[in-house]
């Protein structure tokens, strides 16, 4: 699968490992102001063990035909001309994946980690209504 | 260390049956568990795993076996196996770890690694016996019965029950 990302992508962090947002940001330029931060806890992965949240990366809320795309930080854009490979969920956690936008998997060229690659309006779907249980600033478990 | 089965309630062990059985005998937290050779795809070591947000304590993250990303689950947390306690000596934590395996199972269109302390063999255990009264809950949902090993007793695990019972599969 390759989702189509002819110009910039945001490559960021979310609650601790990356994802990447790659159509929904496509041509947005933070110095036209389309990109705002705001200043929100996110739930560290740890959370969930129920240890109290710790320090969290600034997130960034991308704004998108009147609705909002949350992102997290640090933020970097890179160009990825030709698309992007992803490789597939494992059907194991189709469920998960499909609740939070997750479309697939990427593993850069760079060793720098694998990223999240997730669908922006599914993953808005999720952000603006989360399940009670998933609600992602608080502590939520399935 | 064997599974006593005494220790354990009332399994359902209704797949046990008369044939023989045959497969990879591990160890988790101090038990022994088997699982069908035919459910196993590989065994791999532990490497880095990337983390998944929000998903249950038992799946562990993703790893990429064989060219693919697999999701990995504690098979300890799965079965409510307790887990050392911060106050516990770390006992030579590195060769530990240098033995743990992750076995990718396989039931249908669902794969997952399940992460193992130690291989301590591929073996065949004869015919399974029903869990004994005893067998702890969540053993008993995922184990097809108790096979004889050397001088112990070896829980035998259906991957099909693992992963179907435990994959992310459902709406919420």
């Amino acid at each position: 699968m390759s989702v189509s990302a002819d110009g910039l992508v945001l490559v960021t962090a979310l609650g601790g490992p990356a994802a990447l947002l790659p159509t929904a940001i496509r041509n947005v330029d933070p110095a036209r102001g389309e990109i705002s931060a705001l200043d929100l806890r996110w739930l560290p992965h740890d959370a969930r063990s129920g240890s109290a949240p710790g320090p969290v990366d600034r997130v960034v809320v991308l704004r998108q035909s009147g609705r909002r795309a949350l992102v997290g930080g640090p933020l970097e854009l890179r160009s990825l001309p030709g698309g992007l490979p992803v490789e597939p969920v494992p059907p194991y956690l189709r469920g998960w994946a499909d609740v939070l936008g997750i479309v697939g998997l990427y593993e850069p060229d760079d060793a720098s980690g694998l990223r999240l690659v997730l669908d922006p309006e599914l993953a808005l779907d999720f952000l603006e209504a989360p399940p009670p249980n998933l609600d992602p600033l608080r502590l939520g478990a399935w | 260390m064997s599974p006593a089965p005494a220790e354990t309630a009332s399994g359902s062990g209704d797949d046990a049956a008369s044939a023989s059985t045959t497969g990879f005998v591990f160890a988790v937290g101090g038990e022994l568990y088997g699982v069908d050779l035919d459910e196993v795809v590989v065994a791999v070591g532990v490497a880095e795993l990337l983390d998944v947000p929000w998903t249950p304590a038992h799946v562990l993250g993703v790893q990429r076996i064989q060219g693919g990303f697999e999701a990995i689950i504690s098979l300890q947390r799965v079965l409510g196996i307790p887990e050392e306690g911060p106050g516990d000596a770390p006992p030579a934590d590195d060769a530990r770890r240098s033995r743990s395996r992750v076995l990718l199972l396989r039931a249908g269109d669902l794969r997952a690694g399940i992460v193992v302390d130690r291989i301590e063999d591929v073996a065949e255990v004869g015919a399974l016996t029903p869990c004994p009264p005893g067998t702890r809950g969540q053993v008993a949902v995922y184990a097809r019965g108790v096979g004889r090993w050397r001088d112990g007793f070896v829980c035998w695990l259906s991957a099909e029950r693992l992963l179907q019972g435990t994959a992310l599969r459902a709406s919420l």
